[in-house]
């Protein structure tokens, strides 16, 4: 069959015959004698015969005569033309197939055995209930040895699971000795000198240091106190004193103290361990067994008050409380969207910046804001200088530049500047994604926007100082190297990474990537290593002695990676839109080249929008943004939130009572605010502050 | 009439049993998929396809539909839908003929001989006029890039593989932009 021919090219090999007749006809559907119609392949019914000499069912070629709308019918199986009248009964195919059918019948019912001779039956039965025994037993064989077998399998692994819960009974009961032993000692030490207890307070191993003051000083010892363990502490120090003397050590003659163990505080901590109990058992028993093999013992208690500590640490906040509220877009016009992209911290925690997508940067005085709950307003472009606290009226808005009023005239008077051949640097100010604190020089601060310009800002006198203008698409984020003050990186859309130096107007490296790099963390410790969270699901992490080739791409997450911080030299973190946080070890993921993911934080919802992340100054604590317009805290070492917080509260006006805040685990309104940026203090653990969507920015502290 | 049933029923069932891979799409029997490889002695060779076959009510008298779900470079496929040209099915198609056939016999001989006359693919159609040579070429081309293996699997529905490819961009360009919009 030549191709390409200008007739109609027939679709089968042959113009099909016999050959093809058997093959279709000969399958397994036919049974015996029957044969089928080709039509409905079902045994013939009123078998009609076309002229062609093909059968098929009456109704089966008739509903296909009339089927086709077409004059020219042809046969369905030799393709000639046929017409109603073209086909006839076909007498005897009905009848052989009636006999057939009939014969068949006959078979299945008829009798055979009357024909054979009582020898004959007898020999026939012997050898039919031989073989019946024979065929039984087999069956009974083939299960009891699949029941033999299925017992041994689930006897040995039983058997290993006993044996596996025995060494952790063992390894159990050594650390229970040993901690008792721990708790005894202390009690003694405790016992030994009385005027100790009365200061002591359930405060658990913390309250050392708050066991010298006298019992006149629990005033001020519940004032240092979290909150929440205040009332506690005082009917504690009430009944204390009504206890029964309980001989715990040979120093019974002492005054009794009460079992640290019963106080209501360390229950509530308890209950917050038990929250999470199944993940610190699978994490205890791992590296406790691990611990042992090593067969050393120093190596076992190491491990045994590291865990204690850490148990401690993770219970002891519960959660984050709004100590105060501002609004970021006050004062200012904005179409609809205030996101609040960045917040910042300087070096000393003495003031904290804002930037959003409303193209304002603003530079509130730390203490005040707590002082006052009220605003201070700095807006951007230019700078104020701090107030002396107290001092917080926004009456400074009235002489603001008028540069603020239309950013269009803004960017156009800049561009009339840079034309005229002036030597007026170009500062056109667009919605800003990132910015940051120098971490030694005390005013810098760099930021940068949605057109690829960083800008270079000295915030006591609110001018810019110089802008770096070399990116061609948005540049999402900027860091400073922590160990040269004049060095930073960014990280933009047009898959490039820069490093800059405050000096120098040109990038001093480009790293080329393939796909946008959505945010840059230099290392704490090492001064050349820096990494970059990308939009192809990795972090890449270089060298800047040599930009070439990363030193390694940390793979794992599934969907754009949008943050990227640094708990230690050695740990990584990640932030992602599949909705989770990842811990890498980096020497590890170095050395063997495969990416070591040691956790995965989950919990919160993030899907589409940078949400925030930033880890604390202990690098214990990691509080992420959310979806659902809260703040997630994560501890290290827990891959579930232990503190999540709603931004939603916020203080009404009028009355100044809190509004009733939504319940955590109730679903986010859809389109609704969501979390955008949240950053930890710098100098001490325990307060962070978090903006969402809507402006709102809140101050939280942890207890 | 529950003659076109049984045998819709039946043709599936064979086709079932059989070596092909088969997905149905719902429950009535009438509309599935089937992993077809290409023919060994044409251009076509080594590709794998997953063809959605619809069976019309009034089977076997009215001839099946054919879509191609993954890309096919031929004269009688369309390239975008990827249905096969319902004139070449009907011109040949008989009662006679069940699935087993369609997949062994009539899907081969059309990737073997196309027929230019009637051409969904005008580009294919003329590519095969006048230089056999670079229409083997390009189909070998789709072959390797369009008909893999993966291809074939991900090829349910083409609209959701829209959907992928976007949210891998769509990613930056919805991040913190409203503002940007606006």
């Amino acid at each position: 069959m030549p191709a390409g021919s200008s007739a109609v090219v027939p679709f089968l090999p042959t113009v099909p015959q016999t050959p093809t007749h058997t093959r279709h006809e000969d399958d397994d559907d036919n049974d015996k004698n029957n044969h089928n119609c080709a039509i409905c392949r079902s045994t013939f019914k009123e078998a009609y015969v076309t002229a062609c000499g093909h059968s098929f069912c009456y109704e089966c070629i008739t509903m296909y005569l009339h089927s086709s709308a077409s004059g020219a019918i042809p046969c369905p199986v030799c393709q000639t033309i046929i017409t109603d009248s073209h086909i006839s009964p076909n007498f005897r195919l009905n009848t052989l197939i009636e006999r057939t059918a009939h014969r068949a019948e006959q078979y299945m019912e008829a009798d055979v055995t009357s024909e054979l001779s009582l020898q004959d039956v007898d020999r026939m039965l012997r050898q039919l209930n031989k073989r019946k025994q024979q065929m039984e037993s087999l069956e009974t064989e083939a299960s009891l040895h699949l029941m033999h077998e299925f017992l041994a399998s689930t006897r040995s692994s039983v058997q290993k699971a006993l044996q596996e819960l025995t060494a952790q009974l063992a390894v159990l009961d050594k650390d229970m000795v040993k901690v008792e032993a721990q708790m005894s000692s202390l009690q003694c030490a405790l016992i030994v000198s009385p005027h100790l207890q009365r200061g002591r307070t359930a405060a658990g191993e913390r309250g050392k240091n708050l066991k010298e003051a006298p019992k006149r000083g629990t005033k001020r010892l519940l004032d240092r106190m979290p909150r929440d363990s205040q009332e506690v502490s005082t009917s504690l120090n009430i009944t204390e004193n009504e206890t029964e003397p309980q001989p715990r050590t040979a120093l019974s003659a002492a005054k009794p103290v009460k079992l640290l163990s019963t106080s209501i505080l360390v229950q509530k901590r308890s209950a917050r361990i038990t929250e999470h109990v199944s993940e610190l058992r699978d994490v205890y028993f791992k590296e406790r067994v691990m611990a042992n093999t090593a067969d050393n013992d120093t190596l076992g208690d190491a491990y045994l008050s590291s865990f204690a500590t850490s148990l401690s640490r993770l219970s002891r906040y519960s959660r984050l409380r709004t100590v105060a509220t501002l609004d970021y877009a006050h004062g200012l016009y904005h179409t609809g969207s205030c996101i609040v992209s960045s917040i910042d911290f300087d070096k000393d925690d003495q003031f904290f910046a804002t930037a959003g997508v409303t193209k304002k940067i603003k530079i509130f005085d730390y203490q005040s804001v707590l002082a006052d709950l009220r605003q201070d307003v700095f807006s951007n472009p230019r700078v104020r200088a701090a107030p002396s606290p107290g001092r917080n009226r926004s009456e400074r808005d009235d002489d603001t530049v008028p540069n603020h009023d239309s950013d269009a005239e803004n960017s156009e008077e800049d561009n009339e500047a840079e034309g005229s051949g002036d030597d007026v640097p170009r500062f056109p100010i667009l919605e800003i994604d990132s910015l940051a604190w120098n971490p030694h020089i005390k005013s810098h601060l760099v930021s940068a926007d949605y057109e690829g310009i960083v800008n270079l800002w000295d915030s006591g006198t609110g001018a810019p100082i110089s802008s770096f203008n070399e990116h061609e698409k948005r540049v999402w984020s900027v860091d400073w190297s922590s160990v040269d003050p004049t060095r930073f990186a960014s990280g933009s859309d047009d898959a490039k990474g820069k490093i800059w130096s405050v000096n120098q107007k040109d990038a001093v490296a480009t790293i080329h990537s393939t796909v946008n790099l959505c945010s840059v963390k230099w290392n704490p410790t090492h001064q050349h290593h820096v990494a970059f969270g990308s939009a192809d699901h990795h972090i890449h992490y270089y060298d800047t002695r040599n930009l070439s080739a990363p030193l390694h791409i940390f793979q794992g997450h599934k969907k754009a990676v949008s943050y990227v911080r640094f708990a230690d030299r050695n740990t990584l973190i990640s932030c992602s839109t599949d909705s989770t946080l990842r811990m890498w070890d980096v020497d590890a993921s170095i050395s063997c080249d495969k990416s070591v993911c040691v956790r995965t934080f989950a919990g919160h919802t993030n899907a589409k929008n940078f949400v925030g992340m930033s880890i604390d100054s202990t690098s214990e604590f990691i509080a992420c943004g959310s979806e659902t317009d809260q703040v997630h805290v994560y501890w290290t070492g827990l891959s579930r939130p232990v503190v999540v917080a709603n931004m939603g509260r916020t203080r009404d006006a009028v009355t100044g009572l809190f509004a009733p805040p939504r319940r955590v685990d109730e679903a986010p309104a859809p389109g609704g605010p969501f979390l955008s940026s949240v950053c930890w203090q710098r100098t001490q653990p325990g307060r962070l502050i978090a903006a969402n969507s809507n402006g709102k920015v809140a101050v939280m502290e942890l207890v | 009439m529950s003659s076109p049933r049984r045998r819709i029923e039946t043709d599936v069932m064979k086709l079932l049993m059989s070596d092909y891979e088969v997905t149905l799409v719902n429950d009535n029997m009438q509309e599935f998929y089937v992993r077809f490889h290409g023919p060994k002695d044409t251009p076509f060779t080594g590709g794998v396809w997953k063809v959605h076959v619809e069976l019309p009510d009034q089977y076997p008298y009215k001839s099946p539909s054919i879509g191609f779900m993954n890309k096919i470079f031929h004269p009688n496929i369309d390239e975008l839908s990827g249905s096969v040209c319902l004139d070449v099915i009907n011109q040949t198609w008989s009662p006679m003929f069940d699935m087993i056939n369609i997949f062994e016999v009539f899907l081969p001989q059309l990737l073997r001989y196309p027929n230019p006359t009637d051409p969904l693919n005008g580009e294919a159609a003329a590519l095969l006029m006048r230089e056999p040579l670079s229409y083997e070429g390009k189909v070998k081309d789709y072959v390797t890039r369009y008909a893999t293996k993966e291809a074939a699997d991900a090829a349910t529905d083409e609209s959701e593989s829209d959907e992928d490819c976007m949210s891998s961009v769509g990613d930056f360009s919805d991040e913190d932009a409203p503002g940007l919009e606006l």
